[in-house]
């Protein structure tokens, strides 16, 4: 039978998405890998959305630098 | 100009009303751009005319200038079309003969002889609406700031500013464009949102425009009685005052003083003989550039306006403020803030190219590249996914089966995506209830 | 005097100012000295330039106060010691030369420069002769805004006692001098200090009786006038031009020494050589750092030397302007001058040699460079070849004559462990012999153990440092200030570049995302070194690199690409098929490729390993890319820079270098590469980011296929852990980057050959071993020493 699926359609670049697929499993919420630049967030509420923004932006954070940072 | 928009969504019986109004009349025929000026005046003295022969007013080539200057006139109902001859709006016509006839001029009976005592002078008047407005924009930048409930009333309502997740008052994207405009665009988007409260409240717009408009006649510097008011207008002088457009010492002094803000207001341009008094701040049209903003990201800013710094720590993280100086860095943070209040990286963008100190823009850089680039960088990382709600179909029984739901779901225009070799469908979520009913009905 | 000058410095330290620099007294710094030598330390906000490293918001705004016409003036100074320089100002010239002499340049972009007041910087303008009256007055003078209280207080603070104490080396003796008699009996009142005088024993000396001081009168020391016209430049550039250039021209009294020193008395005491050191720095600690000065013209013991630069040398104004603070008032300072890479270092410290005229010690970081200098030499003055010799582990030349150039690494004369014969004597030699000047060539690489080793084996009258990145908050910057001296001079890089001293680099950041597999990868592995390899080997970077390398070969341009791992070097050239160097690659095939690359046209693209960065003498390059790094070194950042920065013939179009850095995108190694650009960032370079190459998905390139990439990943992945680190140099004796890794007592191989192996600095395999004996070695050594000096 056919399996119906209600939430959030997502779209992004492959690093992305791979990103997503990683973190999802940290997170906890459920995730459709449709193809290279598409996935889909099952369920797909507000506090998902936020989280995983909060982890996208985690992510850039450490990967930038910024002229505040103590010399290590 | 942006009263004109306004006036233009006015109905006919509403401007009708305006143009009862002598002073109106004029305010208006005054803010014309001179070529609608022209044309009014040369169906001032006539009945009626040929379209066809307003031709000949312009040039061949200025033919575009000519359409958009009758359709404004059009839309402000000063012109009406009867066949393929135009007329003047007949009480328009009429108010503006009587004004060109009338000797004596005068706004209010008693504007030439009383004086008060301890008149404020003009350059007091200047300072008044120059702090009055800057409040006004403080109100935007700086969250702390609640100073004048009316205007933060406004401002809310015009969506320049909102409450954010926690409560706190914010700028919004439009409240930063809407920074970026020149003094008088800002005077009037605040004055129509007013205007539409009085409507509600008090059912008289028409009569607080009728006001605004005779206010701009007004001599810089002269007191007028509150007495010769009408009882609506003494109550809107209050708020007038907090717009910086008017002046009265307390709200139960005899005397009343427009500044030049309001006489301004229609015409848009200070008045030629008070050109002379130097204003430092934003009461010119065009501010002096005073931003300097380097390859290592780094801002400096000619000013000492705290409300110009409060508007840059938007985003920009200040470091130093010196009397005559600010110095600041942009970072990926201070950005972030910003982008996080709804302002685009295009707005900060314009803003600093807008406001480029002189010097940086004869060294060909009103704003780096490099920095310019990383901004817009920054921005694209937050929309780094794009998310749509939706509703996704997999584990089809049969491959005709999938390809048939795809194609129902693209002739109901639900379609969003599909992957082939997954057999996967994502529709739009409106869709779930038909695209399940065609599945159930056609394969069981 | 010293009674409250004494209570004053007890006071200092209670004193709070609103900087935290004023509490800084050198004691601190010795402080720091000490902790730093024996851990890593994080270094603390102290000699931060930007005091703000926390970012706070200053708010000066009410506290300091606008002149009226302070839109004349082209600086604002603000209580924290941070100064800003408005660069359109019509006296910027003579502002920034003011400002880089007493302050450090904090960055110095197009249109506005920011610089810090610190201690070490106001030590260095005493150095030059500034006086304190003269940097309060032309500060305020400059200044928009009313000089505030603390920083004159700073000012005098930090440069009262700074300058009235000097260390002279007088025919192999060593003597504390000073025009104020009451200074040097206030240090003796110091144990260590009183300890190492050595009483005037001779009668040739005349001795003050009430004092015990040896005195000189000033007019022995007889400075010429003090624009000092400095032999080797061409009669027509003498340095008076330079020098008033410099004063601010309606503003500024000379700036040079004002002390008229023919009537002046001059005392002095000796002290042991062996205890210089501990003399130095009680010196410090007693808030009266010696600076130390070499009369040079009137050395009549040391044996001159007969060398000039040729009459076809030219030049440049700002060699001329470094050399001007060096030789200011006619006797030679020691310190440090700081010079962008491909701006002509060498020629400077030639130019100092040939004004010194006495034996001179050059100390290379390694063989190649001693090469370098030795052509230098040649080169651009009439020295004799007799005259240089070098001293390597791979040629230990004799000294020959009485004054001579000798050319050596920092790890020969550093060595402590025992020697073969020739070297030994040569060494002995040059424990010996009492140098008119030591050249010390990229300063910021050398550790400070080795530098003081160095040092203290070395007589050396005046020492000069130079180095292209000095870097604040190394830990280094105290003790080269304390070792060598205080920075002479700084030059501006975009001023260069804009004269064209320099090329006109474009500097751009190529942002290549990762695959999807290697992106994944990346997250889930743990390896800390595999992460680092793979984003590495992202196949998209290779693609960019492709690209880049196509691209610029069209162009007809030379391309030099680094990379620190060599994993990865491997694959891309080979892959790319071109050639490359690395560790070890043999000296003839270096030799092969590095000729084909400068001569043969169809060779436009070498691939080089860590080497490049400082064992080869790499010919001009137009392009460089870099496709993997030391994390974030700045320096290694400069430095790689600094390999196109010669200047270049007009192109078309704006630049005529290019300098590419590759990072993957969403990696750590984003975060690296901007901590590397920080420092070219503060002279004045922007980086460009690239996020797409236009019509890369168009071009023909490797790993096109998911297929390739899949092939790429499982063989990155099956590679042994260590692949992902960078490449650890054989040890080649000399190269001090080898040197680093190295514990004290080790073995070393040493390498028999001479000449083209230096060059390219391969090692060919034939090695004896020189062993080492432990806890002898240093005995031996200190023994040797000692008899030397009988």
């Amino acid at each position: 039978m056919v399996h119906v699926f209600k939430g959030l359609f997502l779209e992004c670049d492959p690093p992305t998405k791979q990103f997503l697929l990683f973190v999802s499993k940290q997170e906890h919420f459920e995730l459709i890998d449709i193809d290279e630049t598409h996935l889909f967030l099952q369920g797909g509420n507000e506090s998902t959305i936020a989280t995983i923004q909060r982890c996208i932006d985690e992510l850039q954070n450490r990967n930038t630098y910024s002229v505040f940072d103590q010399d290590k | 100009m942006k009263i004109f928009q306004y006036l233009s969504s006015l109905n006919q019986e509403d401007l009708d009303q305006l143009y009862k109004d002598n002073w109106t009349c004029q305010a208006i025929l005054r803010s014309l751009p001179p070529i609608g000026k022209q044309f009014i005046l040369k169906l001032l003295m006539i009945d009626s005319i040929e379209f066809e022969q307003t031709k000949i007013w312009t040039q061949e080539i200025s033919n575009q200038v000519h359409r958009e200057t009758f359709k404004k006139l059009f839309d402000l109902k000063l012109l009406t079309k009867n066949k393929t001859c135009i007329q003047l709006n007949s009480i328009f016509q009429h108010n503006i003969k009587q004004s060109l006839m009338d000797m004596e001029h005068r706004v209010f009976s008693s504007d030439t002889t009383v004086k008060e005592l301890k008149a404020p002078t003009i350059d007091e008047l200047d300072q008044f609406s120059k702090t009055q407005w800057e409040k006004v924009l403080y109100l935007l930048s700086d969250e702390k700031s609640d100073s004048i409930p009316l205007i933060s009333e406004l401002l809310q309502s015009s969506n320049l500013t909102s409450r954010d997740g926690n409560g706190q008052l914010a700028i919004t994207s439009e409240g930063f464009k809407f920074l970026l405009k020149d003094i008088y665009t800002q005077i009037w988007t605040l004055l129509i949102v007013y205007l539409d409260t009085i409507e509600k409240k008090y059912k008289s717009r028409i009569e607080l425009l009728c006001f605004l408009f005779k206010l701009s006649f007004l001599q810089l510097g002269r007191g007028y009685l509150v007495s010769e008011l009408t009882q609506l207008q003494k109550t809107l002088l209050t708020d007038l005052k907090q717009f910086g457009l008017i002046y009265i010492k307390s709200n139960d002094n005899p005397y009343f003083y427009p500044t030049r803000l309001i006489i301004s207001l229609t015409t848009g341009k200070t008045l030629s003989l008070m050109q002379d008094i130097k204003t430092e701040q934003a009461l010119s049209q065009k501010e002096q550039g005073y931003i300097i903003l380097e390859t290592n990201y780094r801002l400096y800013a000619y000013t000492s306006s705290s409300l110009q710094i409060s508007l840059l720590s938007l985003f920009v993280k200040m470091l130093y403020r010196l009397p005559n100086l600010a110095v600041g860095i942009v970072t990926r943070e201070s950005i972030r803030m910003a982008l996080i209040h709804g302002i685009t990286a295009d707005q900060i963008i314009d803003f600093i190219r807008h406001n480029a100190h002189p010097n940086a823009t004869l060294a060909g850089t009103p704003i780096p590249d490099v920095v310019a680039e990383q901004v817009k960088l920054w921005e694209a990382e937050r929309n780094c996914v794009d998310y749509s709600k939706a509703v996704l179909y997999n584990s089809f029984p049969t491959l005709d089966c999938f390809n048939a739901t795809v194609k129902y779901a693209k002739e109901l225009n639900l379609f969003i995506y599909s992957n082939d070799s997954k057999k996967i469908l994502v529709i739009d979520e409106s869709g779930n209830e038909p695209i399940r009913n065609y599945i159930r009905k056609n394969f069981g | 005097m010293s009674n409250e000058t004494l209570k004053r410095k007890r006071g200092s330290s209670n004193n709070t100012t609103s900087s935290n620099n004023a509490q800084k007294t050198w004691e601190d710094y010795e402080k720091d000295l000490e902790e730093s030598e024996n851990k890593k330390v994080i270094k603390t906000t102290n000699y931060s330039l930007d005091d703000n490293k926390n970012g706070d918001f200053l708010d000066y705004s009410t506290k300091c106060i606008l002149k009226q016409d302070n839109k004349s003036r082209p600086i604002w100074v603000c209580p924290d010691g941070h100064i800003f320089l408005e660069t359109f100002s019509p006296i910027y010239k003579q502002a920034s030369d003011f400002l880089v002499a007493i302050a450090e340049p904090a960055c110095r972009p197009q249109l506005i420069h920011e610089y810090q007041l610190t201690p070490y910087s106001l030590y260095a303008a005493v150095s030059v002769g500034l006086e304190t009256d003269d940097i309060i007055n032309v500060l305020q003078r400059l200044s928009k805004l009313a000089l505030p209280k603390e920083i004159v207080s700073f000012v005098r603070q930090c440069t009262s006692s700074y300058g009235k104490v000097k260390l002279v080396l007088q025919k192999n003796k060593y003597f504390v001098e000073s025009a104020y008699p009451e200074v040097l009996e206030f240090l003796l009142k110091d144990q260590v200090i009183a300890n190492a005088r050595i009483k005037p024993s001779l009668e040739q000396v005349v001795v003050d009786d009430k004092t015990g001081f040896i005195i000189n009168k000033g007019s022995e020391l007889k400075p010429t006038q003090i624009s000092g016209s400095i032999q080797p430049n061409r009669g027509s550039l003498s340095l008076d031009s330079v020098l008033k250039n410099d004063s601010l021209s309606s503003m500024l009294e000379e700036e040079e020494d004002t002390v008229d020193n023919s009537d002046q008395q001059f005392h002095s005491f000796e002290i042991d050589p062996k205890q210089v050191e501990e003399v130095k720095k009680r010196c410090i600690q007693l808030d009266y750092p010696m600076l130390e000065e070499y009369d040079f013209r009137n050395d009549t013991v040391n044996p001159n030397l007969e060398i000039d630069l040729k009459p076809t040398t030219m030049i440049r104004p700002y060699q001329e302007k470094s050399l001007s603070k060096m030789f200011g008032n006619g006797r030679a300072r020691s310190g440090i001058i700081v010079l962008p890479c491909g701006a002509g270092k060498s020629l400077s410290g030639i130019t100092a040699a040939c004004t010194v005229k006495k034996s001179i010690l050059v100390l290379c970081t390694s063989a190649v460079s001693v090469e370098q200098w030795k052509y230098q030499f040649k080169l651009w003055s009439n020295i004799d070849d007799r005259m240089i010799s070098k001293f390597t582990s791979g040629s230990k030349e004799k000294i020959y004559s009485l004054a001579n150039v000798t050319i050596t690494t920092y790890t020969m004369v550093a060595f402590g462990g025992r020697r073969s014969a020739e070297a030994f004597k040569i060494m002995e030699e040059i424990a010996n012999r009492e140098w008119g000047l030591v050249l010390l060539d990229e300063v910021h690489v050398v550790p400070a153990a080795m530098f003081r080793k160095v040092l203290t084996v070395t007589k050396a009258h005046c020492k000069l440092g130079l180095t292209a990145t000095l870097l604040r908050e190394d830990e280094k910057i105290q003790d080269l200030n304390f070792l060598i001296g205080p920075k002479l001079y700084e030059a501006n890089w975009l001023d260069l570049q804009k004269a064209g001293f320099l090329a006109n680099v474009s500097c751009s950041e190529v942002w290549c995302p990762m695959t999807s597999e290697f992106y994944q990868e990346y997250l889930t592995n743990e390896s800390q070194s595999k992460k680092k390899l793979l984003y590495t080997m992202n196949p998209n970077k290779f693609r960019a690199c492709e690209y880049l390398i196509k691209f610029h070969e069209q162009r007809g341009d030379k391309i030099i690409v680094f990379s620190d791992n060599v994993y990865a070097l491997k694959a891309y050239a080979i892959g790319l098929k071109k050639y490359f160097i690395y560790g070890p690659t043999t000296e003839m095939e270096r030799m092969s490729i590095l000729s084909q690359f400068q001569s043969d046209p169809s060779v436009r693209c070498i691939f080089i390993s860590k080497v490049g960065d400082t064992s080869i003498d790499i010919p001009e390059a137009t392009v460089i890319i870099q496709i993997s790094s030391h994390y974030g070194s700045r320096r290694q950042e400069a430095q790689r820079l600094g390999r196109i920065l010669r200047p270049k013939p007009k192109s078309e179009g704006l630049y005529n270098a290019f300098f590419y850095s590759l990072v993957s995108k969403d990696t750590q190694e984003m975060y690296y590469s901007t901590k590397r650009q920080q420092f070219l960032i503060d002279q004045g370079y922007s980086f460009k980011v690239i996020n797409e190459l236009p019509g890369i998905e168009q071009e023909t390139l490797s790993y096109s296929t998911k297929q390739e990439q899949l092939d790429l990943l499982a063989k990155v992945l099956g590679e042994g852990d260590d692949v992902g680190k960078a490449e650890i140099l054989e040890e080649d004796f000399d190269d001090i980057t080898g040197t680093l890794k190295k514990k004290p007592k080790v073995t070393i191989s040493r390498t028999g050959n001479s000449g083209i192996k230096a060059l390219s600095g391969a090692s060919d395999g034939t090695s004896y071993m020189e062993f080492n004996s432990s806890s002898n070695a240093a005995n031996l050594f200190a023994k040797t020493y000692n008899a030397s000096r009988r």
